[in-house]
Order: C-alpha cells, then structure tokens, then sequence
C-alpha cells in the first residue's frame, strides 16, 4: 500500500463514518464508555469497522475518541490496553475483509479544558496527548486523527504531541458553531493560521452540524488553508426525540453534498455523528470519477490568538513597553515577581491602540525564560492580543512559542549564520513569523544597500527552512540622530529597498532615533511619518504616546488605508466638541472622606497634596487607616456593603502607590506589617474572594504573596519558607477541593507547626475549619485583616 | 433582575448608594452584549431503588435523600445544563486587573444572568408539559444538599452538554465555562400541590449570606 502522504497527494480520500452514535444504536448507554467495547466486546467494534470498509472506507478511525489517562481514570482500563485492543479490532476488520485500509488513531479532546478557561496546564495536555501518540504508533497505526477539537490551545498540544512522538501524518479538525467560531471563540483564520504553522498534513471541520450548515464555515477554510482541507459533517443536525438524538440527512443527501465539495477542493471526506456504512457507501458511489480539483488560496498574512487575528493588510501598532530597559519600575516589578503590574501595563497599551504586544525581559536578576512562560500564560488568560516575543536566546523563544497560544512574532534573527541557525528552525516549528534585523557578524551596514543585501540573505535562509514569505518582517534599524545623523536617511532607504525588491513586511523600532536629544517626541514622531511614506508596516511604539498613534491614524486615512476615514472619523469626531482639557476639580478635599466615598480617580490628588505637608506614614496610620477602619465597620453593622468596600480598597490602594513612591524617595522605614502567603486551594478556580482578602490585607500594609488559584500543596509549602511567612491564608468554595485544604494545611504544618493558617470559602464554618486543622477562620475580608493583626500585629 | 444582583452583593432590601447603583446598571448592560447563552436538556424515566434513583437508558445514578425526596412525585424527570459561554469568564478575570469593584459586580451579574437563563429554559418546557396537564417541580442541581457534586462530569456526559453547548468540568467537579448550571426537575401533575421550598429548607441556613431576608 501506498504511504498516506503520497496517497494524498494524488487523490480524494474517504474516511469512515460516526462511532459513537453506531455504538449508542447498538444499545450503549448515554454516559457509558464506548472505549471500554474494544475489550469488553471486539467482535462489536470489528463489525462496524467491517461495514465501513465494505461501504468503501480508505481509512479506519480506531475507537479510541476518549482514551486519554483523564477520561479513563476509574474504567478499571489503561490507555495502553485500550489503545492496543482497539488498533486489534482495526486489524482483525481489514483482515478480515481483505482490504487495504490506512489505519488512524483517533484523538478527541481531553474532556477538561486547558488554563486559563479550565485547570489543565498545557504542559499536562500535551503529556496525556504524548501517552496516546506513543501507543498508537507503538501498535502499528498508519496516520494519527486528532478531532472535534473546541479549543485552538488543546489543539496545539496534541499536534505538537504527535510531531514530537512520531513521523505519522497528523490530520487535525476543530467542531465550529453557526457563528462561524468554535465553543471557546476560536475563529477560522486562527485556527488555519496556527495548525498549518506547527505543520499538520490537513486541517478541516467536523462533528457539531450538518453539511448545510456547514457550507459557509468549510468554505471559508478553502479559501485560506495552504494544506488539504477535510470534512466530517453530522448526518444532518441533531434533534431530540424521545430522549435520543436523531439525524435527519438521508446517505443519498449527505453524499450528494460531499461531491459538491469534493469539487470544490475538498480533499478528505468522512462523516460524524448520526452517519453510519450507508453514508459512506454512499459517498463512495457519488465521488466515482471525480477528480482532485483545485482551489484558490489566498494565503493569510498576519499574526493571531485563537480569538483574533491581526491581519498585516495595513499598519499595525506594535506596543513597546514591555521592556525592562531604562524602565525601572518595571523592572522592580518583574524581580519582585510581581506579574500583576507588568499586566496592567499590557492592558494599557492595547487600551490605547496597540495590535500587538512586544515582550522584553531581558533582566540579569530574573530568570528570563521561566518569568516569559509565566507572563505569557498572564497576558492571554486576560487579553487577545498576539504577542511578539523579543529576545536572542534560542531557549527564551522556544518555551515563549511553547506557551503560547496563537500565532507568534519572533523579534529576532539577524544575518549572523549563528544567529540563522539557532532562531530560524524554532520559528519553523512552532509556525511563527519572524523579524529580521540587517546586521551580521560585521555589525550593521552604514549602507542602505548593505542593509538591504543582509536583508536578502535571510529572506533567502528562511525560505530554505520553509518559512513563507509572509512570515517573515526585516527591521532596517533605527539609528540615533544624535550619534548618527547621516544615517537615519540610510535606514528609510533601506526599508524602501527591500519594500521593493523583497517584498516582506517591515519593521521599525521608532524612539531608538530621538536617543539623546531633547524634545524626544517630536523627533520620534517626525521619524515615524516618514517611515511610514517609505512603507513602514510594522511601527515598534510606545502607544501611550497620543500624538504617535495621532500620526499613525492620520497616515492611515492619508495613504489610504483606512477605507472612508472611518476610524480616523470614529477616533476624532467628538475633538471640536472637547473644550481644553480641565483638571477634574476634586469635591473634597478630606482624604479619609474620599476613601469612605470610595472617590478612586480623585484621590491622587489630594493625597500628593497632602504629602506636601505630612510625612507619608502620618498620612497612613493617622488618615488612611482609621478611614478603613471606619469603612470596615459600617460593613459590620450593615449600613455599607461589598462594592463600598472594595472601591474604598481599590481609592486606598491608590493613595498608597503615590505614598509607596514617596516613602522610598526619603528613606523611610519600610511600613510592611509583615508577610502573609494568600492562595486558592488544588483544583479550585474561584479566586474573587481570595483578591478580595488580598486587597484589604494590601490596604493594612501586609505584603502579600498571592499564589493565584489551583494552587498545589507543595507549592504552598515551598513558597512559605523561601518567603519566611508566618500566616498563610487558604481559600475553597467547593466541597470538592476542601480536601486540599485540609492536604495543603497538613503538609504545612508537617513542614512547620509554628505556621498560622487561617481559611476562608463559602463551604466553610468555624467547626469545619478546626476539623481541617485551620488555625483560624475569616467569615469574610474583614475577618482576614483581623486575624493578620492579631497573628502579625 | 437588578434585586438578585444586590442580594449577592449582600444587600437585604436596603437600597444601593448611588454609585453601586449605576455600577449595577452598567455591568447588567455588559453582560447582556457578553453572555452567549447556551442550553440543553433532555427527559428521562425515573426507576426508583433504595436510596437512589436511576435513568432509563444511561448510567447515571440520582443518588441522596435529598433528590429521592424532591422527585418523590414524579416518574419521569428533566435533566437540563445551561451556559454563559466563555466571555463572561474572560472579562471577570480582566476587571480583576484593572477595577476590581467592576469585576465583583459584573460577576454578581452573571450569577443573575445564568439564574434566570435557566428560569426561560424551565419556562419554556412547562409550557410544553402544560398541554399534557403536566408541570416541573423546582430545580435541584449537583451539590444542593446530599445531592453529590461529583456527578457533574457524568452528568453533562449523559445529556451530551459537551458536545451540545461546550460544557465541560474540572477533575474537582467544576463546571466550565464557571458561570454555567446543571440541574435536575421532576415532572408532575398540574394538580400536585408543591409548596416551593423556602430558605428554612435549606442546609445552609443561619449560616448563608444570601438568605431572602427570612431571618
């Protein structure tokens, strides 16, 4: 028999049809294992891979949909048993019949979903995936199958998997609904975009509707997909009937739109649910004679998340700010751990405009790979903007493009056969794009035709490695006008040249030119609207900056990319209406007031005015304080409740940030209270509660170590003796994950019985918490803040 | 719907100030644009054994005294799981970073919102079960009383939620997408005389914060 790929290359393939639904009509149960039939009754199994192959069948899908570690945990079945017998039956059925049949190995979801909408880590997905693909080629199977996939990032860690663990062809479909996007968001662009980057051998649809329904989604997939597209529609849509789910479309139907398909570059056909041997007999019958055909792709340009793509069809603003370079703040934050702001900064620059966000964490303190693993997985658990990972270090990349989720910039190669080397064959593999810079081993060229010629050489390398030319950005360098000035006109040559010549997107990082001079902005603005005449695509930006998007938007409209002015229109109309710009005068000017009235935006002002009076701790502990204390108590006697807390938190919390400022510019003693570990429990997600405690205890001057949610023992633990902590406070809102509470306290108080525990969560009281070996229980936040002084002072 | 809001806000009747008022109103508006209500159901015959109650074609198992006694009257019950889909999640964990009182109240709100999706789906069937002088008790979900949590992933398997709306639950018995419910309803005669169960039924009371004001 011919390998798959070959076959492939050259003809329309026909899949089988549904499993489970022929299983449930052969009387297995709603909610029973189907993959336990391939032990408990093979002669079943090998029947139905019988019909499909007298229907006509090429390639056998082993019934193994749901046989990962997870779902078949307390079947009493290993993965290893039940993927063995099933590719048996597979097996006994071709030999049965005496019929050549490629066999695949069929991979369904995991059945949890991935972090951060579920619990799973990629890192466990892929390890479940990894077990399966292992099995499977161990037992012999032709091609590996992963299917009715809902989300984008499970996907990529069964793909990645199977490339990993075998030399297999992968065939991979995610199930999409009538709004053109699958359960989790996904889009069509993005899942083309990623699956054919990490290099599937077909991509397509299945299960969820019929092919009617279908229609519009598959072509669109058509339309774009560089690699054959399959098909696997339902028999119909599924509607209820006494408590079963039925399928309407006849065999003559279902197959009568697989040749309309076929036709129109379809290039592997099957059935889902609701199909049985006849459908597939019968698609057999319509596809006699018809020929591969051809089909138009235009190629998709751009970056994606599973939830959005940016498509480089016009100028896109990369957001710069994620970079620890003259940026000090920053850099504390990323050495203290400190995620949160280096998010919030995340969300600020797309707020303003930005499409795309850089990451720099070039830090000597930190270690760069493991804290870019950790920020990644932060910034997209929050926001659907594509990320462009921006370091030198091989390592740092490939973990960087591990984690993510989406389609990926790499920022950077350069014309250093090293540099080639090491960069290119990672952005291949994980399917990124790639910026390169025009310098090598000589530096960079004082030349524009130097440049250009760099340019040209990793083109040309990236192009041996199968990398696209879409995928691939040249950044031409910035030079500073104050050490170089007869070089920046070099720069926007060069970029005009390989706009020309190469035909790739280009790059620039703006500001690199005002470096030195004063009035940083203008030049930088200046420089931006010039590059842009010469063909800039890709301006590396603050965002923040208003008249740098200003020029940008104006650009847009000015070389017509922006159809109709619409944005321009839509960011700009109410600007004649605006009169100058007034400072919001605040009402008040009594702090302790403002926190009470929970006055977030105004309380800056009063408390930098303040500061020009009080020493910052006379303001905290003879102000601030006694406020919360006030605020805490009406709480208690109920005439304020939760949101009047916590804007009162969120006004305090912003006072102190001006404080915190103040009290390390004159040297004051630290006002930490002392330390206290905050964590939601193993197996627990519901993590508003343990913010909320978070931020009260923030408020009293407690420094926090906030763990996140799902949270391991171990983990709990381990943080508690590096960070020297004497209270940690745990939290679980389910039945479920108090277990762990009770585990985590254990393995504290084995570690240390002089640690302090006190827990919160809804399924909690006084009696329960001493059961578990809590030392204390909060009722609520205010609870937390009391048990802290009493433990802390 | 705003009343159920501030009753999670832990509001008793007493009116919201200003501020709360018009942060509800705006996070109402929100989650209207963000909930991507999804719902499935089906009808099962109930057999009654000692202890627990089995469904007719499946492998799930009713088990408890609490759902033996709220299907006391009815031989066949409604299994039903509804969803605010995926968004509602990721903007709850994006005011989390950026305004915290937004993220309290806007999942306050989604709290509401998938309470009263339900609310449409009951309403809907028993309008339907009308015509056969047929209605649905109460709903009773995974985790009320006795009624064991740790049925939800077989649960959704059962009724094929993860197909149909994209449900799936954690290993800890988490549903997700979180703002998602399963529940359970029995079908009865129109002329079964019900009194709905007040917060005096329930296990939890004296010690919850969300009681109805009764005590």
């Amino acid at each position: 028999m011919m390998e798959f790929r070959e076959h492939l290359q050259t003809n329309i393939v026909i899949l089988d049809g549904g499993m489970g639904t022929m299983l449930q009509k052969l009387g297995l149960k709603a909610g029973g294992l189907p993959e336990a039939l391939n032990i408990e009754s093979p002669e079943l199994i090998q029947r139905i891979h019988s019909q499909y192959l007298k229907a006509g069948t090429e390639v056998l899908s082993t019934n193994t949909f749901g046989a990962n570690a997870l779902k078949l945990k307390g079947s009493g079945y290993t993965v290893e048993q039940i993927i063995a017998a099933a590719v048996e039956n597979a097996n006994q059925a071709r030999k049965a019949c005496n019929k050549p049949a490629y066999i695949a190995l069929n991979i369904g979801p995991i059945g949890e979903l991935l972090e951060p909408m579920g619990t799973l880590s990629f890192q466990e997905a892929y390890d479940l995936f990894k077990e399966q693909v292992t099995l499977g080629v161990k037992e012999g199977v032709d091609l590996i199958l992963i299917e009715t996939m809902t989300d984008l990032y499970e996907a990529k860690a069964a793909v990645l998997a199977a490339k990993e663990h075998s030399n297999l062809p992968i065939l991979c479909s995610m199930t999409f609904e009538k709004d053109r996007r699958t359960f989790t968001g996904c889009t069509i662009p993005s899942m083309v975009m990623v699956l054919q980057g990490l290099g599937v051998d077909a991509l397509g649809v299945n299960c969820s509707l019929g092919p009617v329904e279908l229609e519009p989604i598959l072509a669109e997939i058509l339309s774009v997909s560089q690699v054959p597209v399959l098909f696997q529609p339902n028999a119909g849509l599924p509607s209820v009937v006494n408590g079963e789910t039925v399928y309407n479309l006849s065999p003559q139907e279902f197959a009568r739109y697989g040749r309309k398909f076929a036709e129109k570059g379809v290039r592997i056909l099957g059935g889902c649910c609701g199909t049985n041997d006849e459908h597939i007999r019968a698609l057999v019958q319509e596809l006699q004679g018809v020929k591969v055909a051809a089909r138009e792709v235009s190629p998709l340009v751009g970056v994606c998340t599973p939830t959005k793509v940016v498509p480089l069809d016009r100028v896109r603003v990369v957001g710069e700010r994620i970079n620890p370079t003259g940026q000090d703040k920053l850099s504390q934050a990323l050495i203290q751990g400190d995620l949160d702001y280096v998010v919030r900064e995340a969300i600020e620059q797309v707020e303003a405009g930005a499409e795309i966000l850089d990451i720099n964490l070039d830090l000597p303190e930190i270690d760069v790979a493991e804290t870019m693993e950790r920020m990644i997985k932060e910034i997209q658990a929050v926001l659907d903007v594509p990320l462009q990972i921006d370091s030198t270090n091989p390592d740092v990349i490939e973990r960087a493009l591990r984690e993510y989720n989406g389609k990926a910039i790499v920022n950077s190669v350069n014309g250093e056969e090293a540099s080639l080397q090491k960069i290119l064959p990672l952005v291949k593999k994980y399917g990124a794009a790639v910026i390169g810079l025009t310098l090598d081993e000589q530096g960079i060229p004082e030349k524009a035709e130097e440049r250009y010629a760099i340019a040209k050489k990793i083109v040309q390398r990236a192009r041996d490695y199968g990398i696209s030319k879409e995928d691939i950005y040249i950044d031409c360098l910035t030079l500073t006008a104050a050490s170089q000035q007869e070089a920046i006109k070099e720069t926007l040559k060069a970029l005009e040249l390989v706009k020309d010549g190469l035909g790739v997107k280009t790059v620039l990082g703006v500001s690199n030119v005002s470096f030195g001079l004063p009035n940083r902005e203008l030049l930088n603005r200046t420089f931006l609207a010039a590059s842009l005449y010469a063909g800039l695509d890709l301006p590396i930006i603050n965002p923040l900056d208003q008249e740098m998007m200003d020029t940008i938007r104006a650009s847009s409209v000015l070389w017509n990319a922006d159809v109709g002015a619409r944005d321009f229109v839509a960011a700009y109309e109410d600007t004649q209406a605006e009169c100058p710009r007034q400072r919001k005068e605040t009402s008040q000017d009594d702090l302790g007031e403002i926190i009470l009235r929970g006055l977030k935006d105004e309380v800056g002002l009063i408390t930098k005015k303040l500061l020009t009076l009080n020493p910052p701790l006379v303001i905290v502990n003879e102000i601030i304080v006694p406020a919360l204390d006030e605020m805490g108590a009406r709480y208690e006697r109920g005439e304020a409740f939760l949101p009047q807390v916590i804007r009162s938190a969120e006004t305090a919390k912003n006072a102190f940030e001006i404080l915190k400022e103040a009290l390390k510019s004159d040297g004051s003693a630290d006002i930490s209270k002392g330390k206290v570990i905050l964590a939601t429990v193993k197996g627990d997600i519901h993590d508003i509660g343990k913010n909320i405690v978070r931020m009260l205890l923030e408020n009293y001057n407690y420094e926090v170590f906030d763990l996140g949610k799902d949270v391991d023992p171990q983990t709990v633990v381990e943080e508690a003796i590096k960070h020297q902590v004497k209270l940690i406070g745990l939290s679980a809102l389910m039945t479920t994950t108090v277990g762990y509470m009770e585990e985590t306290i254990t393995a504290l108080k084995e570690e240390n019985p002089k640690f302090e525990v006190m827990v919160g969560g809804a399924v909690l009281n006084e009696e329960y918490a001493k059961n578990i070996g809590a030392d204390y229980f909060g009722r609520d936040a205010k609870d937390a803040v009391s048990i802290a002084r009493k433990v802390l002072g | 719907m705003k009343q159920e809001v501030l009753r999670y806000l832990g509001y008793n009747n007493q009116l919201p100030d200003e501020k709360t008022s018009v942060l509800v109103d705006s996070c109402l508006e929100e989650i209207a644009g963000l909930a991507e209500v999804r719902s499935t159901h089906r009808f099962y015959e109930i057999k009654k054994a000692e202890g627990y109650l089995a469904l007719k074609g499946t492998n799930l198992i009713l088990a408890g005294t609490d759902i033996t006694r709220h299907l006391a009257h009815s031989s066949v019950c409604l299994l039903m799981a509804v969803t605010l889909g995926h968004k509602v999640d990721c903007k709850i964990r994006y005011y989390q970073k950026t305004d915290f009182s937004r993220a309290l109240v806007l999942d306050a709100c989604a709290t509401a919102a998938i309470e009263e999706a339900c609310n449409n789906v009951v309403q809907d069937l028993a309008q339907d079960l009308l015509k056969a002088g047929q209605k649905l008790t109460t709903r009773y979900s995974p985790g009320y009383g006795d009624f064991p949590l740790e049925i939800q992933s077989r649960f959704v398997e059962t009724i094929e939620a993860d197909r149909s709306i994209g449900l799936t639950v954690t290993s800890a018995s988490i549903l997700i997408p979180r703002k998602s419910v399963t529940a359970v309803a029995g079908v009865i005669d129109l002329d079964q005389d019900l009194t709905p169960p007040t917060c005096l039924d329930c296990r939890q009371y004296g010690q919850c914060h969300y009681s109805k004001g009764v005590e």
